[in-house]
């Protein structure tokens, strides 16, 4: 096969049977790879109703096509499951080298079922699969665990992906780490990982990756890169990295402090900006087949945590332990993220469960009789970090904080549930809906995976102005000519953009935006702006069409991104998703930022919009017989949904 | 092609692509294990170590995608 190596490997952990399953063109061309066939592959294999850290939970790996070519940024690897956090579908994408390892040994996917009775880890070298014991590996963090591995299998090239203490104690919010300093951080599949007793991941493959036309994908690669190069984006992005957006964000009133509680002030901004990236940073690291390296190598040669060096200091954790928990020193995001990268948990739910924590504790609804006699208070580093460690270790209050948010509200109660900041079980604190609402915002109502906002990204915003209060149907739209030369089909954009109005269709948009994002998440390529705000399914399809040679038209891409968006609902439906359930936590609607709150009656006239512009049932968010027979999916068993 | 390749360590990144548009040049595959170039890296430091195989018959193609200057062609006079 050309481009994929058309073999899926399917590791039962209760019996160790290792086997191959080959995929269809037909399956790679309506589904494309990752996350697609990642979500079609749970559908096939397990029922979406079962209790996520059982041996019936199926851990999914998926690379894309484009992955261990030189397309730019092809090295993402989807990660999927149902999620013990969300309870929804779990994923979480990650890049660097495992991604491209993975097809180097000759697989698309990975598909690991059951339980292993012992601590186990997998070796992946040339199609040899081994299953070896984790014994001497149980308990290690993951650093000590990657060396560990390189040093035994004598080869420092391995590509590792494995779980910390976090993923071995089922913290809800464990990660599966991506070498020493990338992640699948989301919705808590190293818990899953650990539930099966695996450790660890590793490959190492000196296999092909064929082209079906050589030339014709060259140039579709060149085409992507000088696309990419010339956006002007792209510098910042080398600069910067995801700092850059910090000093975006902050003049649109979209950043709140303390859990959320009131727009970050001048204090925020001074210290955490992007500019006080640059006394500590060294050089850029950048994923294989990167042209941007977005990756910050930093060094702190000051203060507390002199002689720290990683790659790291990135927005999600400076808004995390930043913004929500009260920090206001960047070397200090360094060393929460040494910490939490060594520990194998996720950044975000990790503080947003302290966050969570200390404004119950200053609001007199939790005390020290219940956080083992500690004082909780915004900023305070030490804090902090020996709270990343209980929950890690599930030791004492940690213990309840390592349960996530939502979890927690419900077992201490007393109204906590009034001061949650997470939507559909994921914290939704990159840009405040409140602050600023726009495709990002509301995509955090529709997101397959919970309310963060990665999944559904508008490719074309104006990030200077936002829409005025109580508008809640439009954002505004970037300049004419910035919308002309945008990667949106004709009839889409006529739906989308009016431009004499100078205005967005935010259902329209998000539905285009979802879809986007599930191709590139399927391809295996990245999302940030130069990427996503760059290209489109035209030039995806020449790309597919090239280096696959199977015949993909433009609108054979977008429509099988719209048909990962339905799939995915159908999995979020029998997982136990309702229309109801669709919706922002009480404090966006009833503590006010700045004098703003949002209107839950608008809202849900939005939400039933877009639930128009996809072709589903409003009251059940379902799609509609004819919708699921335009996608071909009406005869799988499945896809049954009455 | 009459040169050779310079090299700045210092700004490579660890993308590797040098590696895939090699093996992609001379045998129209994308594999790192066939390149005529190869980029160590020391993930834990941040580092990388550019080598060239006996077999790398200087030409341009990891210079024209190296994004970041670790690798410039240079003509020989």
């Amino acid at each position: 096969m050309y481009g994929y190596t058309g073999k899926t490997l399917v590791i039962d952990l209760s019996n160790r049977k290792v086997t191959q399953k080959e995929m269809s063109n037909q399956d790679y061309f309506e589904y494309i790879g990752g996350l697609g066939m990642n979500t079609r592959i749970l559908l096939d294999e397990m029922d979406p109703s079962i209790d996520p850290l059982s041996e019936d939970n199926v851990l999914c790996l998926g690379t894309g096509p484009l992955v261990g070519t030189m397309a730019p940024t092809a090295n993402r690897t989807d990660i999927s499951a149902k999620s013990p956090l969300t309870k929804l579908l779990g994923t979480s994408n990650s890049g660097y080298s495992w991604g491209p390892e993975l097809k180097f040994c000759g697989y698309d996917h990975l598909v690991i079922k059951g339980k292993s009775e012992t601590p186990v880890y997998i070796f992946i070298t040339n199609g040899e699969v081994n299953i070896l014991s984790a014994d001497h590996l149980w308990g290690k963090d993951s650093w000590d665990t990657i060396r560990a591995i390189k040093n035994e299998l004598k080869d420092k090239e391995i590509s590792v992906a494995c779980i910390g203490v976090g993923g071995e104690r089922l913290v809800k919010f464990a990660s599966i780490e991506n070498g020493f300093y990338g992640a699948w951080g989301r919705t808590g599949l190293g818990a899953v990982m650990g539930s099966k007793n695996l450790k660890a991941i590793a490959l190492r493959g000196h296999g092909d990756v064929a082209v079906a036309d050589p030339e014709g994908f060259l140039k579709s690669v060149d085409e992507m890169r000088t696309r990419i190069m010339n956006h002007p984006t792209y510098k910042p992005w080398r600069q910067f990295g995801s700092m850059l957006a910090v000093d975006i964000y902050y003049p649109l009133g979209a950043i709140t402090a303390y859990n959320q509680s009131e727009a970050a002030g001048e204090d925020f901004i001074k210290t955490m900006g992007r500019e006080n990236l640059l006394k500590y940073k060294k050089k850029s690291i950048g994923c294989t087949a990167c042209p941007i390296a977005c990756a910050n190598w930093v060094e702190i040669d000051d203060g507390p945590y002199k002689g720290l060096k990683l790659k790291g200091i990135e927005i999600t954790p400076t808004m995390d332990f930043g913004a929500r928990c009260g920090i206001r020193n960047l070397a200090a995001i360094a060393k929460a993220t040494e910490i939490f990268q060594k520990y194998g948990i996720d950044c975000s739910t990790a503080a947003g469960s302290i966050a969570l924590a200390i404004e119950l504790f200053q609001k007199g609804i939790i005390s020290k009789a219940d956080t083992d006699g500690l004082e909780l208070n915004w900023g305070d580093e030490p804090l902090i970090f020996e709270l990343l460690r209980r929950i890690t270790y599930r030791e004492g209050f940690g213990d309840l904080l390592a349960e996530g948010p939502v979890e927690m509200a419900r077992r201490i109660g007393k109204g906590s549930e009034q001061y949650l900041t997470q939507t559909r079980g994921l914290e939704t604190n990159s840009r405040d809906p409140r602050g600023r609402w726009d495709v990002w915002s509301f995509g955090c109502l529709i997101n397959a995976r919970g309310g963060d906002h990665l999944r559904v990204q508008s490719p074309a915003e104006n990030l200077r102005e936002s829409a005025p209060e109580g508008e809640y149907y439009y954002e505004f739209s970037p300049p004419e000519k910035v919308v002309a030369r945008i990667a949106i089909f004709d009839d889409w954009k006529e739906k989308i953009f009016d431009l004499g109005k100078n205005t967005v269709n935010i259902p329209y948009m998000a539905a285009w935006s979802q879809d986007l994002m599930n191709i590139v998440n399927s391809l295996g390529t990245c999302i940030r702006p130069p990427v996503l705000h760059s290209l489109g399914p035209t030039i995806y399809s020449k790309l597919l069409t090239a280096l696959t040679g199977i015949e993909f038209s433009p609108e054979d891409v977008r429509k099988a991104g719209e048909r990962i968006t339905n799939i995915q609902r159908i999995f979020n439906f029998k997982a136990g998703e309702k229309r109801e359930d669709m919706k922002y936590s009480p404090k966006f609607y009833n503590v006010p930022i700045e004098g703003r709150k949002l209107d839950k009656g608008k809202v849900d006239k939005v939400l039933d919009k877009y639930f128009e512009v996809r072709n589903w049932d409003i009251k059940t968010a379902l799609p509609r017989e004819e919708k699921l027979r335009q996608l071909n999916l009406n005869e799988f068993p499945w896809s049954r949904l009455s | 092609m009459a040169g050779y390749i310079g090299i700045n360590p210092q700004l490579c990144t660890g993308c590797r692509t040098c590696m895939l548009a090699c093996s992609f040049a001379f045998f129209k595959v994308f594999n790192p294990s066939k390149s005529k170039i190869i980029i160590e890296g020391n993930e834990e430091e941040g580092t990388f170590d550019i080598k060239f195989t006996f077999e790398c018959v200087p030409c341009d193609v990891c210079a024209k995608y190296c994004a970041y200057d670790a690798l410039t062609y240079v003509e020989k006079e």
